[in-house]
């Protein structure tokens, strides 16, 4: 009791160097956990309007978009070709990676698909399976559609009405997370996010930072219904879909907000390609007959937009402009089993393989993306398996896959140049690991300093008879307590300066809860293990040398 | 050496040290120490003197076990320091060895209560009983009205009494003290002096003194003279004459 009691005098009752010691530990704590659950918050919500769109947080692509080194060295020189995907094969590649339709890409593939990105049905269920039996997996979707050939929208609006073509969309089934009736398993961040009410036209709002100029400002990204309704399970029965308003509209118009768009149920004729069916025995898979087109009728019930990042630039010193970017994918949604209604109108007969353009992952925790798509990867060697976020940051680097309106050319990023990279970059990771190695210095340094500064009061205890091990303990005690303190401030002010980006993640309490007391569990064993090993390692040296050496090394 | 045969000392010797060497390498061999043996009986009170820089604190760390010799024998109470590991050496210092230093060294958290209690409570002495023995030692040296001050708010003489306390407090076999008075105004050290006088002369405390001031020289039994690490005379001091 007698060195428990001395240890807690010694924290109180020299307050200057208690202080320093807390607030050393606190700056170390708030830096730890600022890494950790800015870098989750950010994890849950990095790229959460791609992913709910896409309908998964990993995507699975049919070919080479992020070759690992291994991938490269193991190719047979002379094999690798380079190949572009046709216009008809409807995948997220289209946005991320355009121009793997236009320039090409380098494959290994005996040729592009042009149908599915599965030979057979057989191959799609067997991926499945095998992606789905990792225990972080929670779903695969197969990004499921089919290009549309021909047919137009009617809008109408103060100057009169007129027809948006829809050819070029692809007419696709809507992930279950799109759904306004979701399963109960999809995360908030997920789902149909809340319109803005009562949107102006334009948005030129004056700020003390400048002029914050925004076409029609959504500020939470993720897919929102701006006109007519979403969908539901109860339209399985019936051919309606939601179009993107902004891939249906023109630039001006989509800022007019008096345009309608007939979304009342607007029936939509489309012209889509006959899909003939594999043949089993000669091994060929489905695929599209462009010269035999069908016709199918499609109601509109409503429109969506998919509100992403938000763009800004410095025009002049001291002024940021911003601007809402949007996805303006050219897709038409239809809920699944409406969608399983036209590709059997198109031809396939039931149970035979869709057309797939990627399989859509979903995984059980965010913070394990970058880890789970790594073993993804050796699951499914062939394929590629890259985590939306990666995906979008590679695409945002390229000013890709939003159209940037407002911003002049001069004020964008130097885009990265339209490559293959050869390996999946993941750079906050490193970041977020530097700071946190830099607090774990800072914590490491408190409590070394405050070992090598005291050689002279170890002494003094060892003259009067106190023994290293005692000695310890009181210094432990000292040491344990000002890190705690400083531990719980630290941690606590990261946490609510963390808590804008936890709670907008919308995951939810029990989520929210499960984990900060993980980055506690963390931050608090990082810091205190810093603080006790470097507080023993110098002290255990200290109290080796005699109290003479030690007195006359201080002096 | 006549006077160690004086029947009025004659008591068992209660330090002795053997052929103790001190070296440092500094390039070459400094002796610190060199070829010290010397005997110190119970309640005699020896003052070590000599030139700074002549291994005068040196021999007193030797002697109370604060550092080891390079070679040489340091028996204390009939138990002999070497091979004793650093905790090993605590437990001497803490049941049979005082110090006092010219600097005071007492712990800055503490108050003056505290300080002398500390050693009380590392020998395991029951709570109530070190807090009133301390408060007791306190008294003894004149600082009962001072003994919740911390040192910060203690005189450069308070100090030294709080320290002269704390090294009474496990009722030590030797008090060794360096260079106690340097650091003090002459009242003060008249004040030291006495009290370490009193101590030797009421309660028999033997006592180790290393200092430059002739007064203290005055007080005791034998006075060592160190030149360059030895032993160059060993003469009565002002107590035996």
């Amino acid at each position: 009791m007698t060195l428990i009691h001395l240890g807690i005098v010694n924290a109180v009752r020299n307050l200057g160097r208690s202080l320093l010691s807390v607030v050393a530990m606190a700056l170390a704590a708030m830096m730890m956990t600022g890494s950790l659950t800015v870098a989750e918050g950010y994890t849950a919500r990095r790229a959460a309007e791609y992913r709910s769109f896409l309908g998964g947080d990993v995507l699975v692509y049919p070919t080479w978009v992020w070759p690992t080194r291994s991938d490269v060295e193991s190719v047979v020189p002379g094999t690798a070709r380079l190949v572009t995907l046709p216009r008809s094969f409807a995948s997220p590649l289209r946005y991320f990676h355009p121009d793997f339709y236009s320039s090409g890409y380098l494959t290994v593939a005996a040729g592009a698909p042009s149908y599915s990105m599965f030979g057979s049905r057989a191959d799609l269920d067997e991926v499945r399976e095998v992606l789905l039996a990792h225990p972080e997996v929670t779903g695969v979707e197969p990004y499921r559609a089919l290009p549309v050939i021909g047919g137009s929208l009617e809008i109408t609006g103060p100057d009169g009405s007129s027809h948006v073509s829809l050819g070029g969309h692809v007419l696709r089934s809507s992930p279950p997370n799109l759904l306004s009736d979701a399963p109960e398993d999809v995360p908030g961040y997920l789902r149909l996010v809340p319109a803005a009410a009562d949107i102006p036209a334009t948005v030129m709002t004056s700020t003390t930072a400048g002029t914050i100029l925004s076409d029609v400002m959504n500020w939470t990204p993720g897919v929102f219904v701006s006109r007519g309704r979403a969908l539901s399970s109860a339209d399985d029965d019936r051919p309606v879909a939601v179009v993107n308003r902004r891939a249906v509209l023109s630039r001006a118009q989509v800022r007019d907000y008096d345009v309608a768009m007939g979304l009342q149920g607007q029936t939509v004729r489309l012209t889509i390609p006959r899909i003939v069916p594999g043949d089993p025995e000669r091994g060929t898979g489905p695929y599209y007959d462009f010269s035999r087109p069908v016709t199918v009728d499609i109601s509109v019930v409503g429109a969506y937009d998919v509100a992403s990042r938000l763009f800004s630039w410095n025009p002049f010193p001291d002024v940021t402009y911003y601007e809402q970017l949007y996805l303006e994918a050219p897709e038409i949604l239809l809920t699944p089993a409406a969608f399983d209604r036209i590709l059997q109108a198109a031809g396939l007969p039931a149970g035979e393989l869709p057309p797939v353009g990627a399989l859509a992952v979903s995984l059980r925790d965010q913070s394990k993306a970058v880890a789970v798509t790594e073993e993804l990867r050796g699951l499914v060697p062939s394929l590629s398996v890259v985590t939306v976020a990666q995906e979008a940051d590679f695409a945002n680097a390229r000013n890709l896959p939003e159209t940037i309106y407002e911003c002049p050319p001069d004020f964008r990023p130097r885009p990265l140049p339209l490559s293959q990279p050869a390996v999946p970059p993941e750079a906050r990771q490193f970041f977020g690991l530097l700071l946190f190695g830099f607090a774990g210095l800072v914590a490491a340094g408190n409590s070394t300093l405050m070992i090598l500064s005291r050689r002279t009061e170890f002494a003094i205890l060892k003259a009067i008879g106190m023994r290293g091990f005692e000695i310890g303990l009181v210094v432990m005690v000292e040491v344990v307590t000002l890190a705690v303190i400083g531990l719980v401030l630290g941690f606590s002010v990261a946490e609510v300066g963390s808590l804008p980006i936890i709670l907008t993640n919308r995951i939810g309490p029990a989520a929210v809860l499960k984990a900060i007391g993980r980055d506690f569990a963390i931050v608090a064993s990082a810091t205190l293990a810093c603080a006790v090993v470097f507080a023993l390692v110098p002290m255990s040296r200290t109290l080796r040398i005699t109290v003479a050496e030690a007195m006359r090394g201080d002096e | 050496m006549e006077h160690l045969l004086d029947p009025d000392f004659g008591r068992e010797p209660i330090l002795r040290a053997r052929s103790l060497n001190k070296v440092y390498w500094l390039g070459t061999a400094v002796y610190a120490v060199s070829n010290v043996s010397l005997e110190i009986r119970q309640g005699e009170f020896v003052v070590i003197r000599g030139p700074s820089g002549c291994g005068k604190s040196t021999l007193l760390s030797l002697l109370a076990g604060l550092d080891r010799p390079t070679s040489g024998e340091v028996v204390l109470d009939g138990q002999s320091l070497s091979g004793l590991s650093e905790n090993e050496l605590s437990a001497v210092r803490r049941q049979k060895i005082g110090m006092v230093y010219q600097s005071f060294n007492l712990l800055p958290n503490l108050t003056a209560l505290e300080n002398v209690a500390l050693p009380l409570h590392l020998s395991g002495t029951p709570a109530g009983f070190a807090g009133r023995h301390a408060a007791y030692l306190l008294d003894r040296v004149g600082l009962s009205g001072r003994s919740r001050h911390l040192p910060t708010q203690l005189s450069g003489g308070e100090q030294q009494r709080v320290a002269i306390a704390r090294a009474l407090a496990n009722d030590p076999k030797v008090l060794m003290a360096d260079e106690p008075t340097a650091n003090l105004d002459s009242a003060t050290t008249r004040d030291i002096r006495a009290l370490l006088t009193e101590l030797n002369r009421d309660l028999g405390q033997t006592c180790v003194v290393v200092t430059h001031d002739h007064s203290l020289i005055e007080d005791a039994h034998r006075v060592l003279s160190l030149v360059d690490g030895r032993i160059v005379a060993d003469e009565p001091g002002g107590a035996a004459r």
